[in-house]
């Protein structure tokens, strides 16, 4: 019952034909179930980013930061828990600053590399030991920059941890032919979640090994079996090579080829990601505040990213915001969270304002990490 | 006083909210009362308190000096009076005009930065560049090169030598500095192929030159193309135009997640191929206007490049690819670039033989 009341009170404020959003009452006691409710609109999203865009592309690229927080207040604001917003805290100027130390970083050294090889492998060796310090304050800028009901996230990783899971790990996965992947992965995801902090109350995620193995035997099993049923369209395209008299099989066939390997990894993809975030969400905690449930299907979740794709073909790429959208809302209809009273008096223990520059430097160098489904 | 605005009061760092109405006075400054009983929340004068800006659809938040938070009921209400600056960007952003002149001038604002803007910024960057850049960036890339493919030539020095002799008559005929480009020989993994360093430096692997053994004048077309990558600064270019791109790029979609970072990566490589190739063609043509500047045919040019068809008959990249597929290439086609050579020659024949009637 509370449910229902919530979800449809949060619809019709989301639609705007409810001028009075009554506040949620103080808890009676028992604990509440939730769905997550994402109001956020294909072409309202979609506008709001192609102008920003146009006045990024105008200001040439100053006006970017400007864009982010604006992206970021939509997709954050249009989420909502319980009759709360989520809220994007960082400002523009902050995320200016971080970008532009970034960015003459990011030049200095490509400059460095064309003019001295040796000078510029040294500076890479050296940048090696930066990247897990680049991954750590990436994710704890994000989070801190996260907050429900006026209280942030914060991120407790440390150097230390980031080095072990984020380039250890991953270096033994290569070393056992990938069969430990599975292994590590699940160590990342218990490594990350285990180390966000809400009102200084830390997640808890009791994931299991043998999940990740079961999930990954199916991918597998999925792929090969599509290789076999595949198999003799590529004797086909290898037969072609010597006949002169069959050229149009030459060019139809690569392309069926290609679509269906395609379709196929994205379906193995979300195979995966369904079924792992499904155990995820459900072994994961906030310690006496909130426990939560993922419903997504592997079909739903499949269909969802190979229609996005296709959007994205289709329109070079523009419908970017769109697909977010679609992502964000299927994600938000298939996540249910049960709040404890407790959550009531929660009280922030986040203060700082960080600079951006961590963050901005490794979305640039391409090793930010996202959490947080 | 206007009317009070329904909604929530957030304490301060704190998970706490309680129904609430505001309302704004003559003085601009604010009051926060509580809905259920009497009892005045927050009062702040003018100035105390920042209105957020609107986003579409999402209610105008006013938030107070200790981070306390107002949130109106109406997602649809906004602080006219006290933010209406805070409109400006939702203004913008919802108007269908604005946002169709959005989206037809992305596509051709990012079509004219990267195909115009940004080449001839790298041109005018390159121009103004110390020679010792080049210099330097053309002994680093010898070097590299050196350790990755190359051993040094096995052709016999006279060989060399007269190969030298050869390439600076040719130069001085064409009021180049012979110094400017010094010849130098390599062998290695990389089959017949000729470079050309942007210090001018022109590096033959000894397989051209067994290829074009019995055709020197289509070793020199192959020279003076690559010496057009020189002239025209080509490598530079490159180099400025790629840092410029991706500086760009990481600024417009720094933002950008997942497989669509993907595809942004193929056309950024897409991109990297059209520039290269539209400056093979660029160096052709440099080479076949000097040809018929030697009184040579273009058609040394295309005897070349036919050669090196034939030598690289194997490798699957060098084959000529049909239609779509040469995007994907970072040189024109090579039976088009000997077209282009052929009907250069073709033209000069005409011209030659115009020019006997004149007489």
């Amino acid at each position: 019952m509370e449910t229902d009341s919530f979800a449809g009170r949060m619809a019709t404020a989301a639609n705007g034909h409810d001028d009075v959003t009554p506040p949620p009452r103080p808890s009676e006691g028992g604990a509440r179930d939730v769905r997550v409710l994402f109001s956020g609109r294909n072409l309202e999203y979609q506008k709001l980013w192609l102008v920003n865009m146009l006045l990024t592309l105008l200001t040439l690229g100053i006006y970017s930061a400007w864009a982010k927080v604006r992206n970021h207040r939509y997709l954050y604001g249009h989420t909502s828990l319980d009759g709360h917003r989520f809220s994007y805290l960082a400002k523009p100027l902050q995320i200016l600053r971080g970008r532009l130390i970034a960015l003459l970083v990011l030049v200095l050294l490509s400059g460095v590399a064309y003019v001295s090889p040796i000078a510029a492998s040294l500076m890479y060796f050296l940048l090696m030991f930066a990247v897990p310090w680049l991954i750590c304050q990436g994710i704890r800028f994000t989070l801190r920059m996260t907050s429900y009901r006026q209280v942030r996230f914060d991120f407790t990783g440390d150097y230390g941890g980031i080095m072990a899971h984020f380039i250890f790990l991953p270096l033994i996965a290569m070393f056992t032919f990938y069969f430990a992947l599975p292994w590590v992965l699940k160590k990342i995801d218990q490594y990350t979640h285990n180390n966000i902090t809400y009102g200084g109350k830390a997640f808890n995620v009791s994931n299991r090994t043998s999940a990740y193995y079961h999930a990954a035997l199916v991918c597998v099993g999925l792929g090969i079996l599509s290789m076999v049923l595949l198999l003799p369209l590529f004797s086909l395209l290898s037969g072609t090579g010597e006949g002169e008299g069959d050229a149009p099989p030459r060019f139809w066939l690569p392309v069926l080829l290609f679509v269906a390997m395609f379709v196929i990894s994205q379906l193995v993809a979300a195979i995966w990601s369904a079924m792992i975030r499904n155990h995820l969400l459900a072994n994961l905690s906030l310690d006496g505040i909130a426990t939560f449930r993922s419903d997504v299907t592997p079909i739903g979740y499949a269909g969802l990213a190979i229609s996005n794709a296709l959007l994205l073909i289709v329109t070079l790429g523009l419908a970017y915001p769109v697909t977010q959208v679609r992502m964000l809302r299927y994600l938000a209809e298939h996540t249910e969270v049960t709040i404890q009273p407790a959550m009531d008096s929660m009280i922030n223990t986040v203060t700082s304002q960080d600079g951006a520059f961590g963050e901005e430097a490794a979305g640039l160098f391409d090793v930010d990490v996202s959490v947080l489904g | 006083m206007t009317a009070a605005v329904a909604g929530q009061y957030q304490f301060a760092d704190r998970a706490l909210a309680v129904a609430a109405e505001a309302l704004l006075d003559d003085t601009g400054a604010i009051h926060v009362n509580r809905t259920d009983v009497q009892q005045g929340l927050k009062y702040a004068a003018a100035g105390q308190f920042v209105v957020e800006s609107a986003v579409p659809g999402l209610p105008q938040e006013v938030v107070f000096e200790d981070n306390a938070r107002f949130i109106p009921a109406d997602v649809h209400w906004r602080w006219l009076v006290a933010g209406r600056r805070q409109c400006i960007p939702e203004w913008l952003e919802s108007r269908w005009l604005v946002v169709l002149v959005a989206a037809l001038a992305v596509p051709l604002c990012l079509w004219w930065v990267t195909f115009r803007g940004i080449p001839a910024l790298a041109q005018t960057t390159v121009e103004w560049l110390p020679v010792q850049v080049s210099q330097q960036v053309g002994q680093h890339t010898l070097q590299v090169l050196d350790s990755l493919h190359f051993e040094p030539s096995s052709l016999p020095l006279p060989q060399q030598q007269q190969l030298r002799v050869h390439w600076q008559q040719v130069l001085e005929r064409l009021q180049l500095e012979p110094a400017q480009y010094p010849l130098i020989f390599r062998t290695g993994d990389m089959g017949a192929n000729a470079f050309a360093l942007p210090d001018g430096t022109v590096l033959v692997t000894d397989q051209m030159v067994d290829l074009t053994a019995s055709d020197v004048d289509a070793l020199i077309a192959v020279m003076l193309h690559e010496i057009g990558h020189v002239e025209y600064q080509h490598g530079m270019q490159l180099m400025a135009r790629s840092a410029a791109t991706s500086v760009l790029f990481g600024l417009l979609f720094g933002d950008i997640e997942g497989s669509s970072e993907l595809l942004l990566g193929a056309g950024t490589g897409l991109l990297e191929n059209a520039f290269s190739r539209e400056m093979e063609r660029q160096a052709d043509d440099f080479a076949i206007a000097r040809l018929q500047q030697l009184g040579r045919s273009p058609l040394d040019f295309a005897r070349a490049m036919r050669l090196l068809m034939a030598s690289h008959a194997g490798d699957p990249l060098s084959t000529d690819q049909p239609g779509w597929q040469q995007y994907l290439s970072s040189h024109p086609a090579t039976l088009e670039r000997i077209e282009a050579a052929e009907q250069a020659g073709a033209a000069a024949a005409d011209a030659a033989a115009s020019c006997i009637n004149c007489d």
